[in-house]
């Protein structure tokens, strides 16, 4: 498969810059730029799950980055989660309180449309069928999440190896 | 001999960031004694963060407060920035931010009432478990909130974070071509937008009934979005300059938020759609005026639960100005003004999605940021809120608590406070003695 013609590739940084770890995934699509084949398309995100649903359906691949929080992982740890799909015309319900990425699956809706993000994101996705082929997440357990734009000292050791990570999976669905 | 009892008993949402956001009451016998909502980190990193800057900068700084209304960060800004330097944006660029303002609001309320509210009152747990199950109706909500979206990208050059923003008006501005195709799609939302009201108004509301003062826009002649002045039920009518002599925000000891109050008044006020439709109404554009009579809303609306109503009639109200806008829509000669910037103090204010944003912003003879205040709707909200749980709660002290917990969030959700992006987590705690 190549990222040529329909079979898109792409590549979303999920979180905002201004909140410390949570930038993670942006910064993360900057190292990228240049790196990967030009078709790969690097996108960053909010997170905000009709808008992640929008950019990836119809993706043959999509590689999602995010921070993490909560678990037990120490700061700076790398996760790589492939998601499974569904089997068609099936819908998987989410187990309660299974984390997707550090993200609890939603088992009531948040309080209010800023709360939902990634794991909603995919939830809904499966529903609609609306998940790309392959989704591949990666994360890394962040420890600072306040206002700020400067990583914790954890993450920003972990920067430079997640997107070797990432990097490698975009190279092997590219040239696959 | 009372006993006294603490316990943690519900918690609701993801959380991007854990931690943040939480509702204790504290009831002795059947009485509530307190209630407190500590969801809202004000936006004073940015305050800091804009200090030093250009005055050209604020709108995209601003824009990344709030990824579900960045238009409403970036029009105050430039409207308190502009105001400083003595410049008004009018005519066509009014227009088109007008139009980019209207993506916003149907893209905004599309989201909340498919995903967040709606479930609520069909008796599922969240918008996820709607769409496995009535996934047609799921589709009618995204559909609009793509055509809102398509709005912000068309003219703010994408839907988040629009970059063609600026100072004085816009970076570029659309040829007519490009308008009428979003045109057509917005024709269509506008059917999606009727059948969303006749739908929500069908649902069963519970009772409340609340008696702030409601803070809102007024732009007479039209529904106020993108400007306008303050007005008040209790018969308030201020410009921008004077938000922060009529508007007190106070510290109070259980949250880092500032709580906000009306000048020589002890309550609470609240602003978003209720207020803005109550004070409005008269002012909606004929379709949604039409579909708001319908839905039996009449002239103001007071309940918090039926602000699901409100707002699937602001989306009509939104696709209306929007297609009116395009229909009327001259390319303008330039796609801004010079905004020369001067010493001086400049004040902003509009209609997010959730109520008035109001920015102030002092700048030095280089034009460089001195000061800047953001006082978003949530704030201001707040206190509001609580006091309504406080009336929710007393009336339902005989639920489990269990039950309490969740009527309690959808009490809250109902007014979509906006939870400093990129967090959350709704920790409730009841202390029963």
């Amino acid at each position: 498969m190549t990222a040529a013609g329909t079979e898109r590739v792409i590549v979303i940084g999920v979180g905002t810059e201004y909140r410390c770890d949570d930038g993670v995934g942006p910064a993360v699509i900057e190292r990228l730029r240049g790196t990967v084949p030009a078709d790969v398309e690097l996108l960053c995100s909010d997170g905000e799950p009709t808008r992640l649903m929008e950019t990836w359906t119809d993706a043959a691949v999509a590689i999602v980055i995010d921070a993490v929080s909560g678990g037990d992982a120490a700061p700076g740890t790398l996760h790589r989660v492939v998601v499974p799909e569904a089997p068609a015309g099936q819908a998987t319900p989410p187990v309660p309180g299974q984390p997707v990425l550090g993200q609890t699956v939603p088992t009531t809706a948040p309080a209010s449309s800023h709360g939902l993000g990634l794991g909603a994101a995919i939830e809904l996705s499966r529903a609609l069928s609306r998940l790309p082929a392959q989704l591949i997440l990666h994360g890394v357990q962040g420890e600072a999440f306040g206002y700020g734009q400067a990583f914790s000292p954890a993450v920003e050791t972990a920067i430079d190896d997640l997107t070797a990570r990432v990097r490698a999976d975009v190279l092997s669905v590219s040239a696959s | 001999m009372t006993h006294r009892r603490e316990r943690t008993l519900a918690t609701a949402g993801i959380a991007r960031v854990e931690g943040e956001g939480s509702l204790y009451l504290r009831v002795s016998g059947d009485q509530v004694d307190e209630v407190r909502l500590d969801i809202y980190e004000p936006p004073r990193f940015f305050e800091a963060f804009l200090r030093g800057r250009s005055y050209r900068e604020p709108p995209d700084i601003t824009a990344r407060i709030c990824g579900i209304c960045p238009v409403a960060y970036q029009t105050s800004a430039a409207l308190a920035i502009e105001a400083a330097c003595g410049v008004q944006v009018g005519g066509p660029l009014a227009d088109l931010r007008r139009l980019l303002y209207c993506g916003e609001w149907i893209a905004s309320h599309s989201l909340h009432i498919y995903l967040l509210h709606a479930p609520d009152f069909l008796g599922y747990p969240g918008g996820i478990e709607l769409a496995r199950d009535q996934r047609a109706i799921i589709e009618r909500g995204l559909r609009l909130r793509r055509a809102g979206n398509a709005i912000m990208e068309t003219i703010g050059g994408r839907a988040i974070h629009p970059v063609n923003f600026r100072i004085g008006g816009f970076y570029s501005t659309p040829a007519k071509s490009g308008l009428d195709r979003l045109a057509d799609q917005l024709q269509a939302a506008l059917d999606d937008a009727l059948e969303t009201v006749r739908w929500v108004a069908g649902f069963d509301f519970p009772d409340l009934t609340v008696e702030h003062e409601m803070l809102a826009l007024s732009q007479p002649g039209s529904y106020p979005i993108e400007s306008g002045t303050l007005v008040s039920t209790g018969g308030r009518a201020f410009g921008a300059a004077e938000f922060e002599q009529q508007v007190i925000e106070e510290q109070v000891p259980h949250s880092t938020a500032l709580h906000a109050r009306l000048a020589g008044s002890d309550g609470t006020y609240l602003t978003g759609p209720l207020a803005r439709y109550s004070l409005n109404s008269r002012w909606l554009p004929p379709m949604a005026a039409t579909a708001a009579a319908a839905a039996g809303l009449g002239d103001s609306c007071r309940n918090p639960f039926r602000s699901i109503v409100v707002r699937a009639v602001e989306v009509v109200c939104a696709i209306e100005e929007a297609i009116r806008l395009i229909k009327a829509y001259e390319p303008p000669s330039i796609p801004s003004v010079e905004v020369v910037a001067r010493a001086a103090t400049g004040h902003g204010v509009s209609e997010a999605p959730r109520g008035v944003l109001y920015q102030r912003y002092e700048l030095d003879s280089a034009g460089t940021v001195v000061s800047a205040r953001i006082v978003p709707p949530t704030s201001q909200n707040q206190a509001a809120i609580e006091r309504d749980l406080r009336q929710f709660v007393q009336v339902r002290l005989d639920l489990t608590d269990e039950q309490l917990a969740r009527e309690c969030e959808q009490a809250i959700r109902s007014y979509d406070p906006c939870i400093s992006c990129a967090t959350h987590f709704l920790d409730l705690q009841v202390d029963r003695t």
